[in-house]
């Protein structure tokens, strides 16, 4: 199955980056790679910027329901998804509390 | 997003020093909690220390798995954030399946733990464990305060996570020398709530179009509707639309169950008028409900031949399960207030699903002089009226419930419904009572689940709670039983109970009046015996082994392959 790559920013706090991970992977994902910068060129200081390469384990699951449920998560503040590049300045920015259509 | 906290404005008189442990007594006073419901230990005695001080009323449970309980039935009774402590080690791993049960159901919880000191943590120490790290799948959120400074705004940020959006609980583990730091200097907490998700306008058209085309409409309620204080808005536009609904096991009661445009629960233990209907209809609305694999069975075949509407408060749980054809994210009493299809030609439905409630509702003739269980729930609820509140345990009873019961209210109905916790129901019971002290709160157990919680007797017995206990014994695990019936060829592996104590002599040993019946005669008596007591009593129903749950769903079925027994 395809490896897609998500783009979050979350507000530094201690376990932020374990909640994430963990909540990928128990959703049905396997973490193919992971990118964090110390100090990320678009993103606010308080923050983590996380990089993820992400592969579904079985055709059920949903990347859009993923980005969703990491976007309830407290402290999220951007997600987005990109086919290739893992760099938040070419990827194309989702509302995570938004409607869904 | 929630904003960082902020220092007390410049200029303010200083507060006083403070320790920490009474700026977390200080912080939880200040939500307008009640009652914490919790069990003392070694790393949180500086808060039970500064509780004493305090008009919080404690209630001490004889487990943390009771204490945590309580306070997620109360909450769900009161509509406030529950509160529960314990200590750190055993006394926090504990509160595990608690917690995991408040996360599942969505219920506003905070879990304040003891840890060991800072500078023990990660040491091995004793009592020491990373229950921060051990329940972070079973959690809204969690902190562990590492400054004494930052416990008003930590305390403060867990209640406003625990009851905002889509409720959950909330842990808060603080080491012991956090709360015994002292300080002049405490943060506090400013929310900024977000926008919360509106719907699209096209949606609201679409979904509106499509349920004035339909010809075989059917509502799905679920707990979203409760949970969302969305039940009156859910109750006029049935009355507007006159379209039939069906409900989960957390719907229940958000429509009143004998009201006449309902079928009653769907799903693996409901009716089969009300899964008959959501197989049959053309348009199914789901409203606060997430498609759980109870309620739909066989997920391709559910709903088959049906657009599917979805409204939730929670975008993540829309397309989880079945992708919508509409969705409408948001606020669910706005959105059923302004929702305003217009009627749809429903009269031939409306007569074919009057002809299902009729042709599969349940019947109470079961042959015998034994109790009929279904019947004795039935009876009960009837006579208790209006402010019934059931506090159910787990297993056949559960499902019996949910089938006979009268609810006039969504929270007449504690359950757990997504973790089905055995040993919920006792402690349920107590959290319902004391947050509704006028209600007639009946704990409904079977005799497996009430074991994995029986000492909560003492603390029935301790604060005089005039709970009244159904428990009803068929010296089995009798769901297990069942299903090992139907489904491993009467392989009956670990599911005799018959070595169960005499249940009255338990209770009467706790101080709590009980008495025993067996025969269908003695049922009424029995119920009058039960609602009219003063103080907690125990009515011990001994019912026959061999009854079974009916209608079944048998696993991997669809909905519609039911059995019917």
């Amino acid at each position: 199955m395809a490896q897609e790559t998500i783009c979050i920013e979350i507000t530094r706090s201690e376990g932020a980056i374990q909640r994430l991970f963990g909540l990928i992977e128990r959703r049905g994902f396997e973490l193919t790679s992971f990118n964090m910068p110390e100090v990320h060129p678009m993103g606010a200081n308080d923050a983590y910027h996380v990089t993820v390469g992400i592969t579904p384990r079985d055709a059920s699951r949903s990347v859009d329901v993923l980005s969703r449920q990491i976007g309830r998560l407290h402290g999220i503040r951007r997600i987005a998804r990109a086919f290739v590049a893992p760099d938040m300045s070419q990827t194309q920015e989702r509302n995570v509390g938004g409607g869904v259509s | 997003m929630i904003e960082q906290a902020e220092q007390i404005s410049a200029g303010a008189k200083p507060a006083p020093e403070r320790s920490g442990a009474q700026l977390v007594i200080a912080a939880v006073e200040a939500e307008g909690t009640e009652y914490i419901f919790g069990y003392p230990g070694g790393a949180i005695m500086p808060i039970y220390d500064a509780l004493f001080d305090s008009h919080l009323k404690h209630i001490l449970a004889r487990h943390e798995q009771g204490a945590i309980f309580s306070a997620d039935a109360y909450a769900r009774v009161s509509g406030k954030v529950g509160v529960c402590m314990a200590t750190s080690g055993p006394g926090a791993t504990n509160l595990i399946t608690g917690l995991a049960n408040a996360f599942m159901d969505s219920v506003p919880l905070v879990a304040i733990t003891g840890q060991v000191a800072t500078h023990l943590m990660g040491t091995d120490a004793f009592q020491e464990v990373d229950i921060f790290g051990m329940t972070l799948p079973v959690v809204k959120h969690s902190f562990i305060v590492r400054r004494v400074e930052d416990i008003p705004r930590i305390i403060a940020e867990a209640f406003h996570i625990a009851r905002s959006g889509r409720p959950g609980p909330v842990l808060v583990d603080i080491p012991k020398d956090v709360t015994q730091a002292k300080t002049f200097d405490p943060k506090r907490f400013i929310a900024d709530d977000p926008n919360p998700p509106r719907p699209a306008n096209g949606n609201k058209a679409a979904a509106e179009w499509m349920i004035a085309h339909a010809k075989r409409p059917l509502l799905y309620v679920g707990g979203g509707v409760v949970l969302g204080n969305a039940v009156e808005a859910l109750r006029a536009f049935v009355e507007r639309t006159c379209i039939p609904s069906v409900a989960t096991l957390k719907g229940l009661g958000a429509l009143p169950t004998d009201h006449p445009l309902t079928l009653g629960m769907l799903g693996m233990h409901g009716t089969k008028a009300a899964n008959m209907a959501v197989h049959d209809c053309d348009v199914l609305i789901a409203i606060g409900a997430r498609f759980d694999d109870r309620a739909t069975g066989q997920l391709e075949s559910f709903a088959p031949n049906a657009k599917i509407i979805h409204m939730d408060r929670d975008p993540a749980e829309v397309g989880k399960l079945r992708r919508p054809d509409v969705a409408l994210v948001g606020e669910l009493s706005k959105m059923l207030t302004s929702l305003r299809p217009a009627a749809p030609d429903m009269e031939r439905w409306q007569e074919y699903l009057g002809i299902l409630k009729m042709r599969h509702g349940f019947r109470y003739d079961a042959p015998g002089d034994g109790i009929y269980a279904p019947a004795m729930l039935k009876e009960l609820s009837e006579k208790a009226g209006d402010d019934f509140i059931a506090a159910c345990d787990v297993g056949q009873h559960q499902m019996w419930v949910a089938q006979h019961c009268r609810f006039a209210r969504p929270q007449a109905h504690l359950t757990s419904g997504g973790l089905g916790a055995m040993g919920y129901g006792l402690p349920a019971g107590i959290g319902a009572i004391l947050a509704e002290p006028n209600a007639t709160v009946v704990t409904v157990s079977g005799d497996g689940s009430f074991m994995m919680n029986v000492q909560e007797l003492a603390t029935v017995q301790r604060y005089k709670l005039p709970l009244k206990i159904l428990l009803l014994d068929n010296a089995s695990l009798g769901l297990v039983r069942q299903w090992q019936e139907l489904f491993f060829d009467q392989r009956f592996s670990e599911v005799d109970l018959s070595c169960n104590p005499d249940f009255a002599e338990v209770a009467d040993s706790f101080g709590i009046e009980a008495f025993t019946v067996t025969k269908r005669d003695e049922q009424s008596a029995a119920i009058d015996r039960l609602l009219n007591a003063k103080g907690p009593i125990l009515a011990h129903v001994k019912i026959d082994p061999k009854a079974n749950v009916w209608p079944l769903v048998p696993p991997g079925k669809s909905n519609i392959e039911m059995l019917e027994g």
